[in-house]
């Protein structure tokens, strides 16, 4: 990128306030996580161990001592918050990461070799379009992951793979039909590269872009997701925290010791807005028609 | 083509979505688990259970004939029996689906009208403040986990201001016996005789003409409603304002302007009409949106519907509601994306050259 385009692009990140806050937001988590993660600097975020009992301080309203309260156990909210937070930034990568990979491989091949490849992938593609696909994660996480807890998120992020490359296979090839035809990847075809190698170096860098706007948006849908499946117990085993798992186990408590649910879930809530305003303003940025539309 | 071919090719294509869903659903549950009878009989059950369920299942048969059995299971309606209640899942489906399907036929309405009446605020004025009050509004509640404006509305409006009941906080430790909806007077009679009429609790009580049952089973899904409302809002505020800005830019709307009709005659005579075409589409996720939704919303205001029914399936690895109920759902959402799709035919009939 040449350096005006680059100034050009960096004018619209940071000339929209709004792409500004969701950029800030994703940073300063990401940051929280990588302390909280690594244990030496863990005492840097948070006073306290995740999942120390302290039944003296048990339902403890929130304070300067324990900014989010604490649960029934007496553990310190904020500091199980702060735990969490590697677990489930880390998930929206790993299931959108996958669903891109299984997307871009199967919708630019049936793109760009077209005929009956490309009939049975979409074909497919419909299929499972047509599915609830939420209803249908959450049934194949819970028949998996009922025998063997340990398992569970695991399980549960492959469901969601299966719901999530689909999109992702529409868009590359919806992508790959129109670049297909544009005059490099005819030079290229024509120097007798082969279509592996025409497909790798010169039609997948030019979706990049695009599937890494949707991608950016589907993070924070995914983390919304799976938080729903963490709810219903279906996310990493306990004592390990998670904010949907907080969320449920902080219902029980209501009305009294209401901080359980609610730090946990407004968390949840800022990181999804973080996801979604970058993703945002990254589409700004490569598709110049949606500018401004929001 | 015609109409009927088009549907007729539509319900095929629903065929298969079922079929596929359920080839996936009996190779992780017959094939790929190392103990198909445990999944079945549910993780609490005991050996002899288990050896029953073995039996009742064919699950010492091949996979042909295990295949043979669950196809002919599910379309001859018997779905099998709940482990967790101990009742057939299709007797469970026919108390809980009605109760849902009135919350979220409501919710559906109001969510529809709010967010077009918003999308065209917003197009009166782009970018001006109210539409970037709108705009970021939408966004924040967007972001919102449901279970989190559930509690948000339970904490300010039930346990707050006790403007409406809160339900009982639920019990993470299950009871084996079948919620009942508490709210719902058994005596209040029936009068259509209609299954699902006479077991939606709103509907019926208004019918029946009880009002002391109708106030009750509608301060009870006010809440519900509310937050079913904020799943997932402002994808058709959105849409619709960016359609009404292109349809205001039209000729025929500057004519209805130069012949002197007032503003909000053109905005909603002329405007509003074809700007609601592309919101159209988006109708049938919007449902489905509002399907999911309610699993978190009736957990958290422990409604009995058929969320509450799935959420305690899914905390309890209840197999054979969760397939039940899973099948529902995928035929409730296949007929409404068609009757989305063979409405938008008859609102728009340019796109019925594809039929």
């Amino acid at each position: 990128m040449s350096k005006s385009s680059a100034s050009v692009t960096l004018g619209i990140i940071f000339g929209n306030w709004a792409t500004v806050v969701g950029v800030g937001i994703l940073v300063a988590f990401f940051a929280l996580s990588v302390l909280a993660a690594w244990p030496p600097t863990y005492h840097l975020v948070a006073r306290y161990p995740p999942d120390s009992l302290n039944f003296g301080a048990a339902n403890a309203s929130p304070s300067l001592a324990h900014l989010f309260g604490t649960d029934r156990e007496g553990r310190d909210i904020f500091a199980r918050v702060v735990a969490a937070l590697p677990i489930d930034i880390a998930i929206p990568f790993e299931v959108v990461g996958a669903s891109v990979a299984i997307g871009l491989v199967l919708g630019t091949f049936a793109g760009y070799l077209g005929g009956w490849i490309e009939e049975l992938v979409l074909r497919v593609a419909d299929l499972f379009f047509a599915f609830p696909n939420i209803v249908l994660a959450l049934t194949i996480a819970a028949i998996l992951g009922s025998t063997e807890e340990s398992l569970r998120v695991v399980y549960s992020e492959l469901a969601l793979i299966v719901v999530g490359w689909p999109f992702y296979t529409r868009l590359a090839r919806a992508q790959v039909i129109t670049i297909k035809q544009m005059p490099f990847v005819r030079a290229a075809e024509a120097s007798g590269l082969g279509k592996f190698r025409i497909v790798r170096t010169h039609v997948i860098p030019h979706l990049a872009s695009v599937i890494a706007v949707y991608a950016t948006l589907d993070m924070g849908t995914t983390l919304l997701l799976y938080s729903i499946f963490a709810f219903f117990g279906l996310g990493v085993a306990p004592p390990t925290p998670e904010l949907g798992r907080m969320v449920y186990d902080g219902l029980s408590a209501l009305p009294g010791n209401w901080w359980w649910s609610f730090f946990p879930g407004l968390v949840l809530m800022i990181l999804a807005l973080g996801f979604s305003l970058a993703g945002e303003g990254l589409r700004d940025v490569f598709d110049p028609r949606l500018r401004g539309q929001r | 083509m015609g109409l009927a071919t088009y549907i007729a090719r539509r319900v095929l294509f629903s065929f298969f979505v079922v079929i596929g869903e359920l080839l996936i659903i009996f190779y992780l549950t017959n094939i790929a688990a190392p103990d198909p009878a445990v999944i079945w009989a549910g993780p609490e059950s005991t050996k002899a259970q288990v050896a029953l369920v073995a039996l009742t299942y064919h699950l010492n048969s091949p996979w042909y004939v295990q295949f043979y059995y669950y196809i002919m299971n599910v379309f001859t309606g018997n779905w099998g029996t709940s482990p967790l209640y101990q009742q057939p899942v299709i007797s469970l489906i026919e108390e809980y689906l009605p109760v849902t399907l009135e919350l979220t036929i409501i919710a559906f309405v109001v969510k529809i009208g709010l967010e077009v009446i918003l999308g065209v605020v917003s197009a009166m004025r782009p970018n001006g403040v109210v539409d970037n009050v709108i705009k970021v509004t939408y966004t924040t509640v967007r972001s919102a986990p449901p279970f989190l404006v559930a509690l948000g509305f339970l904490l300010l409006f039930a346990y707050g201001t006790h403007t409406f009941p809160s339900s009982q906080p639920i019990n993470p430790i299950l009871g084996a016996t079948v919620p009942k909806f508490q709210f719902y007077n058994p005596f209040a009679g029936k009068v259509t005789g209609f299954w699902l009429i006479d077991n939606m609790p709103m509907l019926n009580s208004l019918l029946v003409g009880d009002w002391a049952a109708f106030s009750s089973a509608v301060s009870h899904a006010v809440l519900p409603i509310a937050t079913l409302i904020l799943f997932g809002f402002g994808g058709i505020v959105r849409l619709v304002k960016v359609s009404m800005l292109e349809v205001l830019d039209q000729d025929y709307v500057r004519t209805a302007r130069a012949k002197g009709l007032r503003e909000n005659a053109v905005i909603f005579r002329h405007a509003l009409r074809n700007s609601l075409l592309p919101a159209f589409t988006l109708m049938g996720l919007v449902f489905a949106g509002l399907v999911t939704g309610s699993l978190v919303v009736e957990t958290v205001y422990s409604y009995y519907g058929l969320g509450y029914y799935v959420a305690q399936s899914l905390l309890t690895f209840d197999t054979p509601s969760l397939i039940g109920t899973l099948i529902l759902i995928t035929v409730v959402i296949i007929i409404s994306n068609l009757v989305v799709d063979v409405g938008y035919g008859f609102l728009d009939p340019r796109t019925r050259v594809g039929y």
